[in-house]
């Protein structure tokens, strides 16, 4: 007899849907998959008899071919174990082909027949809710993931009886529920910027990092504070909406990152990635095209501690997700795309020593040891990098009984009314025709501040690419404080942050 | 001013051999500047010792090798290389040569030279190489007060407290001589090339090892003798216990040169050598008046360092002085004068926002009033005005 369930498996960031025929029939007992499984899939086989067996259900010693189509796609991981034990009940006339029509199920299950979690469900209930599923079966573990995204009707499915008895209507399970609000509300933030006592130019720098969407470099010596600094760039940030907050969670679905009995998540995520990561771990990639870093940082900031240790490979790999908000993963079976719009903060030490302008311990870098560590910096990547600043010790007594800096919330609003400012000016300019790149996105410059812009150009031997991230700081200033016009001061506080451009001033 | 060395008599205009006869004297090996001026001194001329020179090394035991090396070194391929790399060579025996180096006791042979010498009255700046900002901003605050007064300031070209002279006195508009450890014509250290370029073309960059020779470590205690050879008196503004700075001391004392001290922070170990100076004698130095008094010039020296003589905001600078925001920087400019500040402590002080605060001494330092240094410290610009501006 045959039958067929539905089921997905996920191929980059989405679901892919999946067909599972069984077909039992007469011949010597086997049990054979086809239809490109992997490895875990193969090993569907063993799981799915024993489950079967202890839920108190039969395998018949009969020929047993199990398809999962299409053909020519790989399937990977343990999801579709449900799937194909309620088909094989199904082939063997142990449950109602109608019961289970038009139901989605994904579940890896135990040799006791309970259903264990799996990745990427939130991607699973995207493509039921595209097929207009009738019902969604996944692993209790995932319900509340599967629930925050999509309407479809959510079962949380504990054992593999217990789904045959839900489809059968003898026990059947509530639907989850779940609402996806506009912005979700937030979990308390355990970090605020707030404990930050002192270093007055580094939180501001902070700021107008949030408010521009710019990139920021923190230079200083080791434990003043950059880790912390950078930790709480999230909190200042809007909060997530929710479409971004499911974008978020999908990917930390399919990276199998989500804790279980997590619904949405509601931070902005903060990726810390070590600086011997490999290039796939960063940027994506590797056999099975894995989310990478900067992925995971999608709608969140990507920390690079000890700037100029990591790879050179590493760096470069990161201008075009820079530039593009996504990134392009190639593998032998086709491209996945993966976004990764993510705020960068970079931290390095000032010197190889770590003690230039430290006042406590003296700098041993020679000069030369100092350019040299200065030019490991990818130059294309720091392009990129609109802001550097310096953040120095702060005397000991600051730390101890400074006062307690401002906290993230009344910053965070700040960052959004100039982040709906740069908002408003860009759609205006779409609506008149201007271009959304050059001079025209900066708004209004006034005279006197162009004026001082090119003596001040002149003066610091500035590239003209510098010119330009400066101005778009000071667009950034002027919009913090509500001004139309890009004024002098603006330009002046923006000129602070190009500390790199002062140390190793470009070759005229 | 005694200097009790037998120097020659003034020169006779020296005719090519005599020249080249200090050229080749200079490149005999184990052969040191002391021997060369003794010989001199007895034979009456270099060309009489080169003559002769088996009769001079007779008695030494390296005197195969020497007279090997006579054999060989041909002092007009010499001068002919040295000239075709843009340098000027001159013999002890030659006008242009610095009258106050050929009476010292050992003077080099031969210098060579790019850019120009002149007899103007100089004076040394040494000190550390790692110095402190203190250190630097005193040092360009005296090379460049001495170089608007016409003296010329001679140094080292070594980073730290040498380079900040350097620029200093280019800054001020006067000239300042490099006297280096390595051929002229090699840059040590190779940071410093566009300065060098800079003093060869206000100055002169000099040398007394040939052309090519690299900047070994034993080369640099000989230069010192130039260093202080050539000036008047030796400043040494910061250095350890141990300094290089003091060792161009012993040779300016030998010299009979006078010494200057500036003194530093008691908390600094980079104020042991002047200080332990200052204990000793050498004259303390505030301002580039206390130099000028003791050497005799300048006759509009200045006795007191600094005060009123700071450019006023928005005099006398390339970049247009923004409307507004006087009143911060004055009082910035203020709060700057008991010497360096964190920016965040200027915020505070200041009352100001730190992004007000970052606002305005980036105006102030467009102005050349002030400085970042690493670290977030401004201080206020001891030259007061900016560098290459």
């Amino acid at each position: 007899m045959l039958a067929a369930v539905l089921s997905a498996t996920i191929v980059g960031l989405e679901a892919l849907p999946v067909s599972v025929e069984v077909d039992v029939g007469p011949g010597l007992p086997t049990f054979a998959i086809v239809g490109l499984p992997d490895p875990a899939v193969q090993e569907a086989r063993e799981r799915v008899r024993s489950a079967i067996r202890n839920s108190h259900y039969e395998v018949p010693p009969r020929r047993t071919i199990v398809n999962l189509a299409p053909g020519d796609r790989r399937k990977e991981g343990p999801a579709l174990d449900l799937p194909i034990a309620l088909a094989v009940l199904i082939a063997t006339g142990q449950l109602a082909q109608h019961a289970v029509t038009g139901h989605l199920a994904v579940g890896e299950l135990g040799l006791d027949g309970s259903v264990r979690t799996v990745p990427g469900v939130l991607a699973v209930a995207q493509a039921a809710q595209a097929l207009h599923a009738r019902g969604l079966l996944v692993p209790e573990a995932n319900a509340l993931e599967a629930a925050a995204g999509e309407e479809v009707p959510v079962y949380a499915i504990p054992t593999l009886r217990a789904a045959v008895q839900h489809l059968q209507g003898t026990h059947p399970i509530q639907t989850t529920e779940g609402a996806v609000l506009d912005p979700p509300p937030e979990d308390a933030a355990p970090d605020d910027l707030a404990e930050v006592r002192g270093q007055g130019a580094a939180r501001r720098a902070l700021e107008i990092a949030g408010a521009g969407g710019h990139n920021l470099l923190l230079i200083g010596p080791p434990g003043v504070g950059k880790t912390m600094l950078a930790r709480r760039l999230p909190t200042i940030l809007p909060r997530l909406s929710g479409a971004e907050a499911v974008e978020v969670t999908k990917i930390y679905s399919v990276a199998g990152l989500l804790p279980a009995w997590q619904g949405l998540i509601t931070r902005r995520p903060f990726r810390a990635p070590h600086h011997a990561a490999s290039a796939p771990a960063i940027v994506g990639g590797g056999s099975s095209a894995r989310p990478g870093e900067i992925t995971l940082a999608h709608h969140g900031v990507l920390f690079l501690d000890e700037l100029p240790e990591f790879r050179h490979d590493v760096l470069e790999g990161l201008r075009q997700p820079m530039e593009d908000g996504i990134v392009v993963v190639a593998r032998a079976a086709g491209t996945v795309r993966f976004p990764a719009r993510f705020s960068l903060i970079a931290a390095m030490n000032p010197c190889p020593c770590g003690y230039r302008g430290d006042g406590r311990r003296d700098c041993t870098c020679t000069p030369g040891r100092l350019q040299h560590y200065l030019a490991r910096l990818s130059g294309p990547l720091l392009d990129r990098i609109d802001l550097h600043v310096e953040v120095p010790r702060p005397p000991t007594d600051e730390l101890l009984s400074g006062n307690p800096g401002e906290p993230s919330s009344a910053v965070r609003e700040r960052v959004t009314v100039a982040r709906m400012r740069a908002t408003t000016r860009a759609a205006a300019c779409q609506a008149v025709g201007l271009p959304l790149r050059g001079p025209q996105r900066w708004g209004p410059v006034s005279a006197e501040a162009l004026a001082f812009m090119r003596a001040a150009a002149d003066r610091l031997v500035l590239a003209a690419r510098a010119t330009e991230r400066v101005l778009r700081v000071a667009r950034t200033i002027a919009d913090l404080e509500g001004a139309e016009a890009v004024a002098v001061h603006h330009l002046a506080e923006a000129l602070r942050y190009r500390v790199l451009d002062r140390w190793a001033p470009p070759a005229p | 001013m005694g200097f009790g060395s037998p120097a020659p008599e003034v020169p006779a205009p020296a005719c090519g051999e005599e020249i080249a006869a200090w050229v080749g004297l200079s490149r005999l090996p184990g052969v040191g500047p002391r021997t060369v001026a003794g010989w001199v001194a007895r034979a009456g001329s270099a060309r009489a010792v080169w003559q002769h020179l088996p009769s001079f090394v007779q008695k030494r035991a390296d005197a195969a090798e020497i007279l090997a090396a006579w054999g060989e070194v041909d002092p007009s391929a010499v001068l002919a290389g040295a000239r075709s790399l843009g340098l000027t060579v001159l013999a002890a025996c030659e006008p242009g040569f610095p009258a106050l180096l050929r009476a010292i006791p050992d003077p080099p042979p031969v210098l060579y030279v790019r850019g120009r010498l002149d007899e103007a009255p100089s004076v040394a700046v040494v000190g550390a190489r790692r110095a402190t900002p203190y250190g630097l901003a005193a040092a360009e605050r005296l090379a460049f007060d001495l170089a608007q007064e016409g003296i010329t300031i001679v140094s080292g070209l070594a980073r730290g407290i040498d380079s900040a002279a350097h620029k200093a006195a280019l800054d001020g508009g006067g000239r300042t001589v490099a006297v280096l450890g390595c051929g002229a014509d090699v840059i040590y250290p190779p940071e410093h090339r566009r300065l060098a370029e800079a003093v060869a073309a206000q100055g002169a960059l000099v040398s007394e090892f040939p052309p090519g020779t690299p900047p070994l470590p034993g080369h640099f205690p000989r230069r010192n003798r130039i260093i202080s050879g050539i000036a008047l008196g030796v400043v040494v503004v910061e250095g350890a216990q141990d300094s290089g700075a003091l060792m161009t001391v012993d040779y300016a004392l030998d010299q009979g040169r006078e010494v200057f001290a500036v003194p530093g922070s008691i908390f600094s170990p980079r104020s042991r050598a002047p200080h332990s100076l200052l204990r000793q004698g050498a004259r303390l130095v505030e301002g580039a008046g206390d130099i000028l008094t003791e050497l005799g010039l300048g006759s509009r020296a200045r006795s007191t360092p600094g005060e009123g003589e700071m450019v006023t905001a928005g005099e006398s600078c390339a970049v247009p002085a923004p409307s507004g925001g006087a009143e911060g920087k004055a009082r910035l400019l203020t709060l700057l004068e008991g010497g360096p500040q964190r920016l965040d402590d200027l915020a505070e002080q200041a009352s100001l926002s730190a992004s007000a605060v970052g606002a305005l001494v980036t105006m102030l330092e467009l102005q050349g009033l002030v400085r970042t240094l690493p670290g977030q410290m401004v201080m206020r610009n001891p030259t007061g005005r900016g560098r290459g501006g």
